[in-house]
């Protein structure tokens, strides 16, 4: 019975001691940070100018060989492309602390990337996310909803080839077809985005 | 000695920074008996690869073995790993230093364990520091034939006992008012030290570890459970419970936990 006493006791000193803890930053079903970032080009690229529009965001760093094994397969290209033709806006944005506008340009040429990449070099943009991995992937509805955010695919090792499941693909398939998206929250693989220290 | 050994990094000219080994505990004495063999990796300073959860980024470490025909392999057995936090808050576990990354091996029953018996590892790897390279070796050798390293002492204090089991700790969980987040308690039958939780891959679901508190013989550790992917999420959770004490001996625990 006193030991019972004494555990409750310490249950609820620890319990008044830790009542809440880490923000999730752009968790599905919340809307979408707002931001204001430079291109590549230096072109400033505002996310409320998009509204009505799908955003897809795609955290990227051209140093991780994640990316670069996607940037050597097109899988971003080719995704973007393709859904560009359907009204789709894709966004790289890079939150590697040491590169800048020059960094990014020349990693977007060097994959022939048919979308801008934002510079967020401070990693204000990613933090506000909560973006982890590169690539760490976001989609955003019509609306600015947070409606995916995680891996591009289930292949982490990419060893699966043609049996990889596209995240993003099914999750924008069913959001343009006006459907809710099944899987709107997996785990990101690759490097973490090297935020300033 | 090792007999081949090829880390490949796809980081271009820069040498790799993690090395392998082929070790093993022991030869097998006789027929149906288990030796341990597996990669040691050796990392430059300030390096880490990756346990099986890697956390919130990286990617977990792999190390699969070719062994004659008829011999059964086990998982793979993890040693205890460390957390560390990488720039912008991104928690990460795993190994810095080296790490032993081996499984069980066991020949069948009329095997001639005295021959040379070829075997091969390939480990693969993600290795971070300020930038991340990937990397793997394939190593081979021969058991009993003086192609592997012997290295008993490395393997020893691989155990990892259940931990309601080992140290009589009482576990009981409570749900927070708020969703996925859940509290864990461990009840000890005594102070035990310094507690860490490393939360293990989980089908269906992402655990996050807040905080782990110990007051006397009660620890609390406030995980956050997120639904993920497709698979229907796990009953049971399971962790590597790691407890240093005051003589700064770190001991590591499996535990298995179910939850609602």
């Amino acid at each position: 019975m006193r030991t019972t006493t004494m555990i409750s006791a310490m249950v609820l000193a620890l319990t008044v001691a830790f009542t809440t803890w880490a923000g999730e930053g752009a968790a599905v079903g919340s809307k979408a940070p707002a931001f204001s970032l430079q291109d590549q080009d230096g072109k400033t690229v505002k996310l409320e100018d998009f509204k009505g529009k799908v955003v897809v965001l795609e955290w990227v760093n051209p140093d991780c060989p994640f990316v670069v094994r996607h940037a050597k397969a097109g899988t971003m290209r080719d995704l973007a492309t393709r859904y560009a033709d359907k009204g789709v806006v894709w966004f790289g944005v890079n939150s590697t602390h040491y590169m800048d506008a020059a960094g990014s340009a020349k990693y977007r040429s060097e994959s022939s990337l048919p979308y801008p990449i934002l510079v967020d070099a401070s990693g204000d943009v990613g933090r506000a996310y909560g973006a982890k991995t590169t690539p760490h992937m976001y989609i955003l509805d019509r609306e600015g909803t947070v409606v995916y955010a995680g891996g591009i695919d289930d292949d982490p090792r990419g060893d699966k080839g043609k049996g990889a499941t596209n995240h993003v693909a099914a999750a924008l398939d069913q959001l343009l077809a006006g459907k809710p998206v099944t899987v709107s929250s997996t785990t990101p693989y690759g490097c973490s985005v090297k935020y300033p220290k | 000695m090792v007999v081949s050994a090829q880390p490949l990094s796809t980081a271009g000219a820069e040498p790799s920074p993690v090395r392998a080994a082929l070790v093993a505990d022991r030869v097998p004495g006789g027929p149906g008996e288990a030796i341990r063999l597996g990669a040691l990796l050796t990392l430059e300073p300030g390096w880490h690869v990756y346990w099986a959860n890697p956390g919130e980024a990286g990617l977990a470490t792999e190390v699969t073995l070719e062994v004659p025909a008829g011999w059964e392999v086990g998982p793979l057995e993890w040693p205890v790993p460390i957390a560390f936090t990488q720039p912008g808050e991104i928690a990460g576990y795993g190994y810095e230093g080296s790490v032993l990354l081996s499984r069980t091996v066991q020949a069948p029953e009329g095997a001639d364990v005295r021959a040379r018996l070829p075997v091969r590892a390939h480990a693969s790897w993600l290795a971070c520091k300020d930038i991340c390279v990937l990397g793997e070796a394939r190593l081979e050798g021969e058991l009993g034939g003086g192609g592997v390293t012997v290295e008993p002492e490395a393997f020893a204090r691989r155990v990892m006992p259940l931990l309601q089991a080992a140290a009589r700790v009482g576990v009981s969980s409570t749900r927070s008012t708020r969703p996925g987040e859940l509290a864990v308690w461990l009840q000890w039958p005594q102070p035990p030290g310094e507690v860490e939780w490393f939360p293990a891959p989980t089908q269906g679901l992402q655990v996050e570890v807040g905080r782990v508190a110990t007051r006397a013989s009660l620890t609390r550790v406030d995980l956050s459970l997120r639904r993920v992917g497709e698979a229907p999420p796990a009953s049971q959770l399971t962790a590597v419970v790691a407890v240093t004490d005051r003589d700064g001996r770190r001991r590591g625990y499996d535990l298995e936990l179910e939850v609602e």
